[in-house]
C-alpha cells in the first residue's frame, strides 16, 4: 500500500488525448470525489470535468462542481464552467488548477482546494487512501465510444467545507476518488449505475469492506452490457464479481424533491423528475461468495448534460442514502449498515 | 416607482442572447425563428416595454404593425426564478407571475420555441456569463429604493 501510495499522484494524471488525435472533439475525462459524514449530516461531491476539444480554445469546456448535501438543509452549490483552455493539467502527474481551484497528489494524499465563484461551497480536503486502486483501462464500450476508470475506493478524509456562510469540519471520514477518461458522445444508447458503500469507521471489530458496483446498460437498462462488482476488505482487493455473477434492480420512484442543475433543464424537461428510484436492489453469487446490496435512497440531485448531438438532456442522478450490506466473502461473514452513494445515469 | 431593471436591461439582454444562440447553437436558433414565424411578440418587463417580430428565420426587434400575436408580462425576478428551476412556467401561470395571451394554436409554437431557446442557452458558456450580467442587474434594480 505505501509503494501504491507513492505512486498514485503518477498513475492517476491526466490523459489529454494526443495532438491531431481524430477523436478529440468526443474527448471526456473527469476526477469524481464523494465526501461521506454521516455522524454531521454531511454528503459532499466535486469534480472536475473537461468536454470536447481541449486543444482549442472555445471548443471545450472545463467544468467544475460543488455540492454538498446537509440533512438539516437539503442541497447546495453549483456547477461553473470555463473554457478548457483556461486550466493548467499536467499529463505527467496528478496537478490540476483552475481559477481558486486546485487538485494535487503529495505525500500519499489528495490536497484540494474547491471554491465556487458566488462562494456558496468551498472546500479544503485532505484524502488519503486506505485501499488499494482498481485501474480498468480496457476502453469499455459506450455507445460508439470508450471509457476507462481509476478508482480509489476508500480514502480517509479531512478538512472543511463552508456553505451557507457556515463552516463544517470533517476529520477521518470516508471518501470515494475515481476519474474516468475517454471518448464518447452523450445522447447515445448508453447508461450507467454506479455505487459504493464503506464499512462505518467505528465498527472496530467488524471487517473494514469497501463495495463499489458499476455497470453499463442501454439506456433503458433493456440491455446490460458490463457489470463488476469490486470488494475491498481494508487496503486489499479480495473478490471481483462479475457480469452473469451480479444481478441488480430498481424498485419504486423516490417520491422526494428533486433539484436539478442547471435549472434551466427545467425548462426543457418540465414536470417532476421521475428515473430515481426508491430503492435499488444489487446481488452477487460465486460458489460459496454471495453480497447482497439493499440501498434506500434517501437525497436526490440530478445533473443534467446536454447531449452531444441533436436536442435532449442526458440526465446524471446523484443519489445518497442509507445501505444494507450482507454476505459471505472468503469465509468472512459480512453485515452492516452505512452511507452510500449511487449514480444513475441515462 | 422603482424600475423592474436598468432602462433597456431587459431587451438588450434579450437581443444578446439571440445573437450568442445564433452563433453558438445555430440549429436552436433556427427551430426557435421557425416556430415563431410570422409572429410578433409584445413584451412587458417590470417597466420595460418591447416587441419583436420573426419572420424568415429572423427575429428582428422593433414594433409591428397592428396589435401582436403574443403578449408577455412577468417580473425579471420571475425569470430568473424560470432560468434557476425554482418553478415552472405553468406553476408562474397559474401564481399570476406570468401573463401569457395568444390564440390557442399557437400556444404550441410557443412551447416548443422556449425549449429551443434553452437547449441552446444550456449549451452556450457565453449564454451562461450573460445570464450572470443580467443576474447582476436585476438584483441592483432591486435594491434600488421605491418612491
Amino acid at each position: 500500500m505505501e509503494r501504491l501510495r507513492e505512486v498514485l499522484g503518477l498513475i492517476d494524471r491526466a490523459h489529454l488525448p494526443r495532438p491531431g488525435s481524430s477523436q478529440r472533439h468526443n474527448f471526456k475525462e473527469w476526477y469524481h470525489f464523494n465526501v461521506l459524514d454521516p455522524e454531521h449530516g454531511l454528503d459532499i461531491i466535486f469534480n472536475f470535468s473537461l468536454a470536447g476539444d481541449v486543444s482549442r480554445a472555445g471548443a471545450a469546456n472545463a467544468d467544475v462542481i460543488a455540492l454538498c448535501h446537509l440533512a438539516s438543509g437539503g442541497w447546495f452549490g453549483g456547477i461553473d464552467s470555463y473554457d478548457a483552455v483556461a486550466p493548467q493539467v499536467a499529463t505527467d502527474r496528478l496537478l490540476i488548477e483552475l481559477g481558486p481551484n486546485r487538485i494535487t497528489f503529495s505525500d500519499g494524499a489528495y490536497h484540494v482546494t474547491w471554491r465556487l465563484r458566488d462562494e456558496s461551497v468551498a472546500l479544503e480536503a485532505r484524502l488519503s487512501p486506505r485501499a488499494e486502486p482498481m485501474l480498468i483501462w480496457n476502453d469499455a464500450p459506450v455507445g460508439s465510444g470508450n471509457l476507462n476508470w481509476l478508482i480509489v475506493p476508500d480514502l480517509d478524509a479531512s478538512g472543511h467545507l463552508t456553505v451557507a456562510g457556515a463552516t463544517k469540519p470533517f476529520h477521518q471520514v470516508v471518501a470515494y476518488h475515481d476519474h474516468n477518461w475517454g471518448h464518447w458522445k452523450w445522447g447515445e444508447d448508453f447508461g450507467w449505475d454506479w455505487g459504493f458503500a464503506t464499512a462505518p469507521r467505528q465498527i472496530h471489530d467488524a471487517p473494514a469492506l469497501t463495495v463499489v458496483f458499476g455497470r453499463t446498460a442501454s439506456r433503458n437498462r433493456a440491455a446490460i452490457y458490463e457489470q463488476t462488482m469490486a470488494i475491498w476488505n481494508n487496503a486489499e482487493l479480495v473478490k471481483l464479481f462479475t457480469r452473469r455473477q451480479v444481478r441488480a434492480r430498481r424498485e419504486g420512484c423516490y417520491a422526494g424533491d428533486i433539484p436539478r442543475l442547471p435549472g434551466a433543464a427545467r425548462l426543457i424537461d418540465q414536470g417532476r423528475v421521475l428515473n430515481v428510484p426508491a430503492h435499488y436492489y444489487v446481488s452477487a453469487r460465486d460458489d460459496g461468495d454471495w453480497l447482497d446490496i439493499e440501498y434506500r435512497i434517501e437525497s436526490a440531485l440530478q445533473i443534467a448534460v446536454p447531449t452531444d448531438f441533436g436536442f435532449g438532456l442526458v440526465d446524471l442522478n446523484e443519489t445518497f442514502g442509507s445501505t444494507r450490506i450482507r454476505g459471505e466473502i472468503g469465509g468472512l461473514s459480512v453485515d452492516f449498515v452505512t452511507r452510500a452513494c449511487f449514480e444513475f445515469m441515462g | 416607482m422603482r424600475p423592474d431593471v436598468e432602462a433597456g436591461c431587459v431587451a438588450a439582454t434579450l437581443k444578446q442572447a439571440l445573437d450568442i444562440l445564433r452563433s453558438d447553437a445555430g440549429a436552436a436558433y433556427y427551430r426557435l425563428a421557425r416556430e415563431l414565424d410570422g409572429m410578433s411578440i409584445f413584451i412587458e418587463v417590470g417597466q420595460e416595454r418591447f416587441q419583436l417580430r420573426c419572420s424568415a428565420d429572423r427575429i428582428v426587434f422593433g414594433p409591428a404593425a397592428g396589435a401582436p400575436d403574443v403578449s408577455i408580462r412577468t417580473k425579471s425576478t420571475t425569470i430568473l426564478a424560470l432560468i434557476d428551476g425554482k418553478t415552472g412556467v405553468m406553476d408562474c401561470i397559474t401564481a399570476g407571475q406570468l401573463d401569457l395571451r395568444a390564440a390557442v394554436d399557437v400556444l404550441p409554437n410557443i412551447a416548443r420555441a422556449s425549449v429551443a431557446f434553452a437547449e441552446g442557452a444550456i449549451r452556450s458558456r457565453k449564454m451562461r456569463a450573460l445570464l450572470a450580467s443580467f443576474r447582476q442587474a436585476a438584483a441592483a434594480a432591486d435594491a434600488l429604493p421605491t418612491d
